[in-house]
């Protein structure tokens, strides 16, 4: 199972719950089934978060692979100046 | 003086690594290159932007019909003149170009003009009428998050807050990061140290004022010249906010006078647009140095708290960071990078830290090289200085201590894979600078840092051009001499010389998407695209080669610039230079490229630790910095001579941030320094040589080992000065700037600590 | 209100143009002459990047009316190459590395050049402070302190 983390403001529309198990062979399988859980979600993830897969961060890769005990942070949009 | 320690060993680069001459360097030191003011059309207006003068006020009317009748202006704009509906990422920017209904900040645009000269243009702003209700403000960040403290936005609920509260606030939003058990973590210390700290904003001091040239066509298409570290990105914007589809805006970069992350949003561009549809002309905006101060995007200030628990031989057991940033009037993303980069550093069992952002009547808050890490940066290495010294330990030997390795969790969540900050913290304790005995009269200090660097959106082109030499298109403009990397790249790649390589910044309807020039990623990106690229113009050549050979594909290799049979097998060929085969091409299957478009990820985190020798004047309070180092791993550095540029550069921005920058505000809620002169930004003459040591600890994620360098040496400097302070004379500073009266005030007599 | 008339030699040309009487040296410069390397920075003489060679001073041709300059002779960066040939400032510069976005650099050139004239074998800190008129925020100094030497050396040698 993935593991999924969910940074804070994000719990906001989860009533909380910021760890989630799941399975999803990659990071566009994950928004999915959160999104689909928690519609509210759904324009945060596709828009708004930097996904960190086993400690490398991607932007906006939907099709990254993910290992069947990947873990997965969900953080904010890092951006630079 | 400098010297340069790359301390890792090249392994056969014949381009990359060497320090040519920048290919736009010609035109920069004659005059002939072209920034944003430099450019004319025929007919071409002047706009100018009437600003509230009010740090928070609802606009009841504007009445602009004496502006408009006056002979020589051709059109005025106000909020009705731009979109109704924008997608919700542009909201706050479609407010803060143009005030809507309300004026959130001193500076806050209200209205502009275009009219046939600036006379006549200044003019005009003087007969618009605007009929304010002046309303409370809140400028500090204490008071914009005390109990009965104005609001800036009503109703406003912080996000991210759980309980959610019940009560309107200033604060935005709320983020949390770290993992363990912090009671446990503090229970087990031995010293435990709290400490709060503040920080006043800076603004990211650009030389060259925002400036753009807008040409709005009755067909729709349009043209804007401007300066900036994304045209895509004005595009992008600029586009929903007037309604038009981005295919219709063509926008083209200008050399750029600087921007550290300032130039990432768009101010006068839409304005500008919507001015020259209403007139019919081109208009040209530029902005005076007065409204860069008070109506672009500064720093946050802050008001942080932390706290950390260490053992009697140095572990550090437990770190607690609580950071209000205050972000102007609307709230963005800097409280969070500054929570996530904290404790960054360093491996720990327990760590917390708390972001808040919070909005103010101050011009909204913009990236600056690093955003919101040097603020936090501060306050944790100023703390752990304080610790070090309370054991009495070497602060180098502290840090290895506690530096974070491969497979340590970071405090912002992922776990580390093979990083750097070991190796850095070695490299700055094996320096001379370190080594050497600290000079009579002076102190000094030691801080690390930490960036996170990033990829993004890149689509480049290469093109073989008909005599063999190579033009590199790409659609990140360059903003400190990242055309020669380019250049280089492609060069090492291709394995033809230097010269043959021609870079250039593409507008936007020429290439796909292209982020913008920040995040420290243009090497890195672009280069990890030109190389895909080169290889596919390779592989392509390879293939005539074959063809005119009359062998298979995968029996041409590639190398020093020409085809060649890759065996003896393969056949009895001279090498076929690139020249042949880019003349030959037009037979051989037609014009010969490359392209490579990725949203490139990757990117290495990186360090830095720097060392500064300082001295202060007990009777002025001035601090002169007399020695300063900088120690940094970049990865693989492609032009050394600009990364020792990015180190020393982002140093120097650390050190007037520490010692003289601000904003100071009047009890009316206006920026009081609005200018060169009392915003006090570092002169030659108070600075010595910015000694750079570039540490080579390959990136895997980059063909060449390529690090993002731009922004990690803006981190640590306010530390590293606030630490060598303490050397110096005792006094620990916890409010930034540490300016001459501040210092005075805490310097009671002098004292010199023994060190 | 009626325009100026201004004779000025400018780069070795003979140049005389109308101006304004409000208007800056470096308004006519930019806009009216098409002389755009030098820069508008802050406009109140702060930052150096408009510095030009006045009757051989330097000075920030943002605080000198236009009308300011009739009979004078001035040099802007415009003509610091001599034809095809760099100037051993400008090369020097680009050599070291001592430009990042460049919009400075014809200030501080403009200044370096008036300094070894009067002084062809400055100390490192007499051209700090010399050039203490010229903001950069790019470079942090170190390449071009560097590359002013390093020019005055080849000048003295040659």
């Amino acid at each position: 199972m993935v593991k999924v983390v969910l940074w804070g403001a994000l719990r906001d529309a989860t009533g909380g719950r910021g760890e989630f198990d799941m399975d999803a062979p990659t990071i566009h399988k994950v928004i999915g089934t959160l999104s689909a859980d928690y519609p509210e979600l759904e324009w945060q993830l596709e828009n708004n978060v930097s996904i960190a897969v086993n400690g490398q961060v991607y932007r906006d890769a939907w099709f990254v692979e993910l290992d069947p005990d990947a873990e997965v942070f969900i953080l904010p949009k890092l951006q630079g100046g | 003086m400098a010297e340069i320690n790359r301390l890792t060993k090249d392994s056969g680069f014949k381009v990359v690594g060497t320090r040519p001459p920048r290919p736009d360097g010609i035109d920069k030191v004659t005059g002939k290159a072209k920034f944003g003011a430099d450019m004319f059309a025929p007919g071409m207006l002047v706009g100018k932007i009437l600003r509230s003068p009010h740090p928070h006020a609802k606009i009841r009317s504007i009445d602009a019909s004496r502006a408009e009748a006056l002979h020589g202006v051709k059109a005025v704009v106000t909020a009705a003149d731009f979109a109704e509906k924008v997608p919700r990422s542009h909201q706050a920017t479609l407010h803060n170009i143009m005030a809507h209904g309300k004026a959130l900040y001193e500076g806050h645009a209200v209205a502009a003009v275009a009219a046939i000269d600036n006379a006549t243009a200044k003019k005009a702003l003087s007969l618009i009428e605007v009929d304010y209700e002046p309303l409370p403000f809140v400028i500090d960040v204490e008071d914009a998050i005390a109990e009965d403290a104005p609001l800036v936005h009503e109703g406003m609920i912080t996000r991210g807050m759980d309980p959610k509260p019940e009560k309107p606030s200033n604060i935005e939003s709320a983020c949390e990061f770290g993992h363990g058990d912090l009671d446990a973590g503090f229970a087990a210390a031995d010293i435990v140290l709290e400490r709060e700290f503040r920080t006043e904003a800076s603004h990211q001091g650009y030389i060259e004022p925002h400036a753009c040239l807008a040409n709005y066509s009755d067909d729709g298409n349009s043209e804007l010249w401007c300066c900036t570290q994304g045209h895509f990105l004005v595009r992008d914007t600029t586009a929903p906010l007037l309604g038009i589809p981005v295919s219709k805006l063509r926008v083209t970069a200008s050399e750029i006078g600087g921007g550290f992350g300032g130039k990432t949003v768009i101010y006068l561009e839409p304005v500008a647009l919507a001015l020259s549809r209403k007139s019919g002309r081109p208009v040209k905006m530029v902005m005076t140095r007065d409204e860069v101060f008070r109506a672009t995007g500064p720093t946050s200030s802050s008001y942080m708290n932390v706290k950390i628990g260490i053992t009697k031989d140095g572990r550090i057991t437990a770190a607690d960071a609580l950071l209000f940033y205050q972000s102007g009037c609307y709230g963005g993303f800097i409280a969070q990078l500054g929570a996530m980069s904290a404790f960054a550093c360093y491996g720990l069992d327990a760590v917390r830290s708390r972001g808040r952002e919070v909005v103010t009547n101050r011009p909204m808050q913009a990236s600056y090289r690093a955003p919101g890490a040097p603020i936090i940066n501060f306050a944790v290495e100023s703390l752990l200085d304080e610790l070090a010294r309370e054991i009495n330990m070497d602060p180098i030997e502290f840090r290895l201590k506690n530096a974070a390795r491969e497979g340590d969790r970071s405090s912002y969540g992922p776990v580390y894979d093979q990083i750097g900050m070991v190796r850095t913290l070695e490299t700055a304790r094996d320096h001379p600078h370190y080594s050497s005995p600290v000079p009579a009269g002076q102190g000094r200090g030691v801080a690390a840092g930490f960036w996170f660097n990033f990829g993004g959106l890149t689509a480049i082109s290469l093109n073989v051009n008909s005599d063999g030499t190579v033009t590199v298109s790409v659609g990140r403009p360059d903003i400190g001499g990242s055309r020669a990397a380019m250049c280089q790249m492609a060069a090492e790649e291709l394995g033809i010389p230097y010269e043959n390589v021609r870079c250039i910044i593409a507008d936007t309807s020429s290439l796909g998407f292209n982020d913008t020039t920040d995040g420290s990623r243009t090497t890195f990106a672009n280069g990890l695209a030109i190389i895909e690229a080169a290889r596919a113009a390779i592989k392509n050549m390879c293939g005539r080669a074959a063809k005119m050979w009359g062998i298979p594909e995968d029996a041409v290799a590639w190398e020093d610039g020409c085809a060649k049979p890759s065996g003896p097998n393969a056949g009895d060929f001279d090498p076929m230079p690139i020249s042949e085969i880019a003349r030959k091409a037009p037979n051989t299957g037609g014009p010969i490229a490359g392209h490579y478009e990725v949203n490139a990820d990757g990117a290495g985190v990186s360090f830095g630790v720097h060392i500064a020798d300082v001295s202060v004047d007990a009777e002025t309070g001035r601090t002169t910095v007399h020695r300063y180092t900088v120690v940094q791993d970049a990865g693989k550095a492609v032009h050394p001579s600009y990364v020792e540029g990015q180190y020393q550069g982002g140093a120097v921005q650390g050190i007037g941030w520490a010692l003289n920058e601000g904003y100071f505000y009047g009890k009316d809620g206006k920026m009081e320094n609005p200018g060169f002169l009392d915003y006090r930004m570092p002169v030659a003459s108070d600075l010595p040589m910015i000694e750079a040591a570039i540490i080579e600890i390959p990136n895997k994620g980059h063909p060449y080992g390529v690090r993002g360098v731009g922004e990690t040496s803006i981190v640590p400097p306010l530390a590293t000065i606030g630490n060598a302070i303490r050397s110096a004379t005792g006094v620990r500073m916890t409010e930034v700037p540490m300016s001459p009266p501040a210092l005075l005030a805490q310097l009671d007599g002098f004292k010199q600590a023994a060190e | 209100m009626s325009r100026l008339q201004v004779n000025t030699t400018i780069n070795g040309d003979e140049i005389d143009f109308l101006c304004d009487p409000g208007e800056t040296l470096l308004d006519v410069l930019r806009n009216h002459l098409g002389l755009t390397g030098a820069k508008e920075g802050c406009g109140s003489g702060d930052c150096g990047a408009c510095t030009v060679n006045l009757d051989g001073r330097i000075v920030c041709s943002c605080l000198v009316l236009a009308a300011e300059a009739e009979g004078s002779k001035i040099e802007t960066i415009e003509g610091m190459a001599d034809g095809a040939e760099l100037h051993p400032l400008q090369r020097k510069f680009i050599e070291h590395a001592a430009l990042q976005c460049g919009i400075c650099t014809p200030g501080f050139l403009i200044a370096s050049k008036a300094l070894l004239e009067r002084n062809p074998d400055p100390t490192e800190t007499e051209v700090r402070y010399w050039l203490a008129g010229n903001l950069c925020r790019c470079t942090g100094y170190d390449k071009i302190v560097r590359a002013v030497m390093d020019a005055a050396a080849e000048m003295r040698a040659s």
